[in-house]
């Protein structure tokens, strides 16, 4: 059986005389039989010093626990370690309380709160920090900026008037319109190259008959003149180059 | 039937009667129970341990658990012999190991229990007859002795950091201060008041063992 709220109560009771016949020997069994039950009588034995001894018992009780535990061996003996730890407490007293540490101070607060409501607020914490941690991985709305390129047949730029844009935004979308033999691919493949000759390489879904779009982020796109080349690549994995380039300039 | 039981059987009612108690003095009461009583023997010994557990090993554990409780409750009953009526009952009960094997039905701790009531109700019988007044307590004058505190000293030196610190917050404050300065402990160690109290008495249990140890070497005054 597990020790009830009235069972601290009536160990005590036991302790100071004031059950029943029937009571106690309801005790009694828990006591030889109980584990948890028989431990919780040890602490109350010492409580019962420790309020005898600071005169807390009413004067029934402090007699009955004279003449009933105290004169045991036992009780002796509690009772003469119970004046020598206050004597050496009084001793030996601690320095004012500190002042507890924000930590303490929560720990302390969490644990006066009752079961449910720290089920609640732990719930709570969860669903903050699994909120927090998922929204700082989904990318905030990025602006866009649009350009479109018609395919020049000149592979240098020189002599043609490129299409030329601010960017303030976090992402360039260019349209690149096909030469009108082009065979569509099942996906093209972008080669950017800026004005110091060195160059990247996007891969873009297709099949669009007439233009190819791709995202280039602003940070592969500092200021300066740009060309694009373009592949087709087909279903077949066969890659067919797009003749003509596309010109513009990061202003 | 052999002498001894006759003897027995004439003799237990009479023994066991108010007026037995009332006018045969304490001390010829003692020595006509032990006479009286069977002294154990090896096999009834086994005989009871069986009883109690087939497992020897738990048996004796179990034996052992019984003893210390019935010493414990007798001593809650102000006995002033609890270890002796402790073994007065397992004797009684011993006594009877054939007849509980065959007929007893439930936990055998029990049953000690039962016996154990009859003791107790026999010596507070003892207790209020006038030619043995109740003991008086002893009296430890003022804060205890200078020995127990030269031990608990000790004891104190020999305790982990942490639980010298628990004991001495957790006796610091007097009266209504003391809950609130338990509570403030609890909370610091992050820890449930119950939680906390059954600590305190683990720490004094280990003081009061180490005491116990150091009043036995230390000479007396």
């Amino acid at each position: 059986m597990a020790l009830s709220n009235h069972d601290p109560e009536t160990i005590r009771r036991y302790l100071l005389g004031q059950l029943t016949d029937d009571e106690q020997s309801t005790i009694e069994q828990r006591l030889l039989t109980e584990d948890e039950f028989f431990e919780e009588m040890e602490v109350t034995k010492d409580e019962l010093v420790e309020d005898y001894l600071a005169k807390q018992l009413t004067k029934e009780e402090a007699g009955w626990f004279e003449q009933n535990f105290l004169v045991s061996p036992e009780g002796k003996q509690r009772q003469g370690f119970a004046k020598a730890l206050n004597r050496y407490v009084i001793d030996h007293r601690l320095p004012a309380q500190q002042k507890l540490t924000l930590a303490q101070r929560f720990v302390a607060f969490w644990n006066s709160q009752p079961g449910l409501l720290r089920a609640a607020g732990a719930m709570a914490i969860v669903v903050i920090v699994v909120g927090i941690f998922w929204f700082s991985r989904v990318p905030s709305p990025k602006s866009f900026a649009t350009l479109t390129l018609q395919n020049s047949p000149s592979t240098r730029s020189a002599g043609i008037e490129s299409s030329k844009v601010k960017l303030r935004e976090d992402v360039l979308t260019l349209t690149l319109s096909l030469p009108a033999p082009a065979t569509p691919g099942v996906s093209y493949r972008i080669e950017l190259m800026n004005d110091k000759g060195e160059t990247k390489t996007y891969e873009v879904p297709g099949p669009n008959a007439q233009s190819v779009s791709v995202e280039i982020p602003a940070a592969h796109l500092p200021r300066g003149q740009y060309a694009i080349t373009m592949s087709a690549i087909r279903a077949n994995g066969t890659v067919q180059r797009i003749p003509g380039s596309y010109y513009f300039t990061i202003e | 039937m052999c002498l001894t039981t006759k003897f027995r059987r004439l003799t237990v009612p009479i023994f066991e009667s108010k007026l037995f108690f009332n006018v045969v003095p304490e001390s010829f009461r003692s020595l006509i129970h032990e006479m009286n009583k069977k002294s154990p023997t090896q096999e009834a010994f086994d005989e009871l341990l069986a009883w109690l557990d087939p497992d020897r090993e738990k048996a004796a554990e179990k034996y052992e658990r019984i003893r210390l409780r019935l010493i414990k409750i007798f001593a809650c009953h102000g006995c002033s012999e609890p270890e002796r009526l402790a073994d007065e009952t397992i004797d009684r009960v011993m006594s009877k190991t054939e007849w509980l094997v065959e007929n007893y039905v439930g936990d055998p701790t029990l049953y000690f229990c039962g016996v154990a009531r009859n003791v107790v109700k026999e010596d507070v019988r003892g207790r209020v007859n006038p030619a043995t007044p109740p003991p008086m307590p002893e009296v430890v004058e003022g804060n205890g002795g200078q020995r127990e505190y030269d031990c608990l000293d000790q004891c104190m030196q020999k305790l982990p950091e942490n639980h010298r610190h628990i004991v001495l917050a957790y006796y610091q404050d007097e009266g209504r201060a003391k809950i609130v300065g338990r509570s403030k402990l609890a909370a610091e160690l992050g820890i449930t008041l119950r939680a906390l109290r059954l600590r305190t008495y683990h720490i004094r249990l280990q003081l009061r063992a180490c005491m116990e140890v150091c009043l036995r070497q230390s000479p007396t005054a």
